[in-house]
């Protein structure tokens, strides 16, 4: 009796010793931080920088709506800007996907030693500086750029393709920068598939196409939403591929952002920006959970179901 | 100033400093300066003649230093923040007094350079350098170019220009061409101003300041750019030209300021008076190609620095020269215009 | 009426990375009846598993053909051969219900919803899993996956089911039980059942006919019995069933019989015809063939030997020894009803008595390591 009540003690003492810094961290890195952002979104903006502490709302009236004031004015152009940086997030996840979905599956297939090649050369950009990779782009993309000379060189193009400071530019910046947060997570689930289950489809009738839909799709449907969380996420409030590649003529939510706290001295309304972004985010996370946990439900009725 | 070259630049430093000798590295100095804004020879120098080690962090923005400053980032002796957020930190105390203005050498200093309101007898920072912000263009793509309306009109030939993504001297551009200060906090003003960018928004491929090897390459015709285009000029001279347009331009001139909580004030000093001696001034201009406030300086400077219009230019040019001054709450006027403007195409 | 399968001259090479090639099937025949239960038995590596999936459609052939009840399928994909497989590991669909894993096959060949639940319906009834349709996989234990697998093969009323070492993943008891379930599965559908398995005692056990493989050919295909008392092969012998191989040969020949003298110098008639004089052979003796004690009036083998080890398994013993003149011996004794006295210990000396009925020769020409 008492020996195990001692080792139930240590046990308690060894999970407190284990959850401890975690909690800690999160509470330091993750939690103050956000409650930081929280209040001085409701603040009202310091005249250089920083913040006076009264009540404001106009951060959010400029964005939703009610603000109109000489300095407080509300402005479509913010929810716009929110919009488009949404549409040019969305596009970086889709195209993404479509080129790492078939490189995880081709790289599974290989033998034990290239399969750690090729992984290590995915990972190969994140030793190399962001902002030098991205100005390696702007020599390939500008108008006398090793991309342009290359297609008029072939006479595929006989004038300069427009791409640097363009949306298009943005995109593949961004594609660039994200395929190996798309890769791992679509490679890990890809990778985990049983190819046995493959064959059992075919060998139940199904053809590549429906092999493909009912057992490949749902199977590695972890990973593609994973992957695409994780890219999405960062690509919308992504502001160096847009200034760097876009010329900061493309403007995404992210630029908005960091022009309030680095040159517009307004930590509130970029706290403020900062909350919306988070708060779709949110939704767009919950509506997922939702779904995966509706589906889990509807996998239990008895009934046979169609899954189109 | 870009992120590239701030990158680089603190790694030239720091190949200076391991140079020098380790055994006095206790002593430190640390200096918050602007990517690209020192000559790295001046740093050298400095440290070989007082053991002192100097390390180097770089910002691209006034506002960048202030929220960082703000935002408690601590260890920096020095910064250089132009006359306007020099006025600013004055107002904020963030600046501690240093009395530089009594120091012998500061005879040297043209007293017209001791330009910031909250300052008036040097007795906080010591005026840095200064320069005007005007074109740089490819004489391949563009035979002549004398100004604003030049540069938009070239844009309209179908020529690529690029501006400079700063609200306030992008917005100047519009302000000098409708003849109003660049200073206005008028709305009207500002969204006319706001308005002769937008209608030229079509014709502007980018805002940035990495523009010069995209001029350089022919990819862009012009560009909105400091002064120190010049150094590149010098490099290319069949290919660049930097020009202060005739309608005018905005100027702009840093301080040397030390932090109230600078962890080494007597360093800081030092660097200050070290840097009122005339030859290191000029020793800085040769490689940045800027204006010195020091008179002395001058003469020691190369001619083709001292006789180039654009850095040093005739007393007509430098009357149509305009300097930034703080627009307190008004500056929210030129940031609502600048999201306007990026956002109207 | 034609085979449900006729397989003619069946050929594949696989090559391995470094080269070199290896020939998985060589020039293999096999007919298989309506509702014949073939299993293909071999030890691994020996091509069965590569005659499955040929069958199946996985492995394309470099030369030879496949009919399926009349029809030649050879260049037909797996999807489109009315066969179906239960796998080694049954790779059932982990996302779907067992329900949804059973209509699979008519799912996706478009069966109207209702009939689809109908005969899922009917097939959970058939395997014993009624009630159970919308549990997930993870949620069954090995013998139910088992049960899963074979109705989601069985659903589409497939002209062969084919089986890939579908028992080896059970313990022992429910193993024995699938077996038999297998065989009542097998007659209630009246469909062929082809079944790989390295496993010889479980092929004897369920099989109508045997096929053992070696190296990519057919060795010898029977009737179990076929295969046990009457191998073709040394191969054979020792790989279906326990076996005592006695070297000899041939020391006068007759129309009926032979005279084989072994390698201690014994002498044994064996009634067998088609031998030659001087020809070497191998005599066979199942382990239960060997009695304790010599029976004067029997003509056979008698070997003097000590008992290594003895196993006492219920309704048998089972003893290891070697003969004074140095040859292994297995022997599967059965106590008389009278005495239930031990047989014997480790090291006690025992005498065992082959009768010559029970020996079985294999050739010389037939033998080969």
């Amino acid at each position: 009796m008492i020996s195990s009540k001692t080792n139930v003690d240590r046990r308690r003492i060894m999970l407190l010793g284990l959850l401890v810094p975690p909690t800690l961290f999160l509470l330091v890195f993750f939690i103050v931080p956000l409650t930081i952002m929280v209040i001085y979104s409701w603040l009202e903006p310091g005249l250089y920088g920083g913040v006076v502490w009264n009540f404001y709302d106009l951060n959010y009236g400029r964005i939703l709506g009610w603000a109109d004031s000489r300095y407080e004015k509300f402005d479509p152009v913010y929810l716009a800007i929110f919009f488009k940086s949404v549409r040019l997030a969305l596009t970086t996840v889709l195209i993404c996907l479509f080129v790492c979905y078939p490189a995880a599956f081709w790289i599974s297939k290989m033998s034990d030693t290239k399969k750690n090649l090729f992984l290590f050369l995915v990972t190969l950009p994140f030793f190399v500086s962001l902002i030098v990779r991205l100005f390696a782009w702007v020599l390939i993309l500008r108008p006398t750029g090793f991309l342009n000379q290359a297609l008029m060189g072939t006479g595929l193009i006989s004038e300069p393709l427009q791409i640097i400071f363009t949306d298009t530019a943005v995109i593949i910046g961004m594609t660039y920068v994200f395929i190996p947060f798309m890769f791992l997570p679509l490679y890990a689930s890809i990778e985990k598939l049983d190819m046995s289950l493959l064959e059992s489809s075919s060998d139940l009738g199904a053809t590549r196409l429906q092999t493909f839909r009912r057992v490949i799709l749902p199977l590695t449907l972890p990973g593609i939403i994973g992957g695409s969380i994780i890219v999405f996420i960062p690509a919308l409030g992504n502001f160096i591929v847009p200034s760097l590649l876009g010329g900061a003529k493309v403007l995404m939510i992210g630029n908005l952002i960091e022009q309030q706290f680095l040159s517009a001295r307004n930590w509130p309304f970029g706290s403020a920006l900062g909350m919306i972004v988070m708060a779709a985010i949110l939704v767009l996370l919950v509506y997922y959970v939702k779904m995966m946990t509706r589906e889990d439900r509807l996998a239990r009725t008895p009934s046979i179901k169609e899954v189109q | 100033m870009n992120a590239l070259k701030s990158i680089k630049i603190a790694a030239l430093a720091l190949t200076a400093l391991a140079a020098t000798n380790a055994a006095q590295a206790q002593e430190k100095l640390s200096l918050y300066n602007w990517g690209d804004y020192i000559n790295p020879e001046v740093l050298t120098r400095f440290t070989e003649e007082t053991g002192i080690e100097v390390s180097l962090d770089t910002y691209g923005s006034n506002e960048e230093m202030l929220a960082k400053i703000q935002a408690g980032a601590s260890g920096y002796d020095i910064v250089f923040p132009s006359v306007h957020m020099h006025d600013i930190m004055s107002q904020l105390d963030l600046l501690a007094k240093t009395d530089i203005g009594s120091s012998p050498g500061f005879d040297n200093i043209d007293p017209q350079f001791v330009r910031a309101s909250t300052d008036p007898n040097a007795e906080y920072c010591l005026p840095y350098a200064w320069g005007n912000v005007g074109i740089v263009y490819n004489k391949n793509k563009v035979d002549e170019l004398s100004g604003w309306a030049d540069l938009f009109e070239l844009a309209k030939s179908g020529e690529k220009i690029i501006l400079l993504d700063d609200p306030r001297e992008t917005i100047g551009i519009g302000h000098i061409l409708n003849g109003t200060s660049v200073n206005s906090t008028d709305e009207a003003e500002v969204v006319a101003a706001a308005n002769v960018i937008k209608d030229n928004l079509e014709n502007v491929s980018a805002f940035s300041y990495d523009s010069i090897p995209l001029v350089q390459s022919g990819d862009v015709a012009a560009a909105h750019w400091y002064v120190g285009a010049n150094i590149f000029v010098q490099q290319n001279p069949d290919i660049l030209e930097y020009i202060i347009p005739e309608e005018g331009a905005t100027m702009y001139q840093e301080d040397m300021c030390v932090l109230k909580n600078a962890p080494n004030q007597a360093n800081a000093k030092k660097f200050m008076e070290f840097y009122l001696k005339p030859e290191i001034a000029a020793l800085n201009v040769e490689q940045q190609m800027n204006g010195t406030p020091n008179i002395p300086a001058q003469a020691l400077i190369p001619s083709e620095i001292a006789d180039n219009p654009s850095i040093y230019p005739p007393a007509d040019v430098l009357s149509k020269l305009q300097i930034f001054e703080d627009l307190g709450q008004d500056l929210k006027l030129y940031n609502r215009e600048w999201t306007a403007i990026k956002t109207a195409q | 009426m034609s085979p449900i399968l006729n397989i003619t001259g069946a050929t594949k090479r696989f090559h391995t990375p470094d080269g070199k090639s290896v020939t998985a099937l060589d020039d293999v025949s096999l007919r298989v009846e309506q509702n014949e239960f073939v299993t293909l038995l071999g030890p691994s590596g020996c091509g069965k598993t590569t005659l499955l999936r040929a069958i199946s459609g996985f492995e394309g052939l470099e030369s030879g053909a496949i009919e399926i009840a009349g029809s030649p399928v050879t260049h037909l994909p797996a999807h489109k051969r009315p066969v179906n497989t239960v796998f080694q590991n049954y790779a059932l669909f982990p996302h779907m219900t067992i329900a949804k894993n059973i209509a699979y096959s008519l799912d996706v060949a478009d069966t109207p919803k209702k009939e689809i639940s109908e005969r899922v319906g009917k097939m959970l009834d058939i395997v014993g899993l009624a009630g159970f349709g919308d549990r997930k996989i993870n949620q069954l234990s090995g013998g139910q996956r088992q049960r899963v697998a074979l109705a989601r093969s069985l659903i589409a009323q497939p002209k062969i089911l084919l089986l890939d070492e579908p028992l080896s993943a059970l313990d022992k008891n429910l193993r024995h039980k699938m077996q038999q379930e297998l065989k009542s599965l097998q007659a209630e559908f009246g469909i062929a059942f082809v079944f790989v398995t390295h496993d010889q005692e479980e092929a004897l056990t369920m099989s109508d006919r045997i096929v053992v493989l070696s190296d990519g050919k057919i060795q010898q295909h029977g009737t179990p019995e076929d295969l046990y008392r009457r191998p073709k092969t040394e191969f054979v012998a020792r790989f279906v069933g326990e076996s005592n191989l006695f070297e000899g040969h041939v020391v006068e020949a007759s129309s009926q019989n032979a005279l084989v003298q072994i390698g201690n110098g014994q002498k044994v008639s064996i009634n067998k015809s088609g031998l030659r004089e001087g020809v070497k052979v191998k005599l066979l003796a199942r382990p239960e063939d060997l009695s304790v004690g010599h029976n004067a009036d029997r003509e056979g083998l008698k070997f003097k030997a000590k008992i290594d080890q003895l196993f006492f398994v219920g309704a048998d013993y089972q003893i290891l020894a070697t003969t004074h003149d140095g040859l292994a011996i297995k022997a599967t004794l059965r106590p008389s009803a009278q005495s239930r006295d031990p047989i014997g210990s480790p090291r006690s000396e025992i005498e065992f008595f082959i009768d010559k009925e029970a020996l079985h020769v294999i050739a010389a020409e037939a033998v080969h390591e």
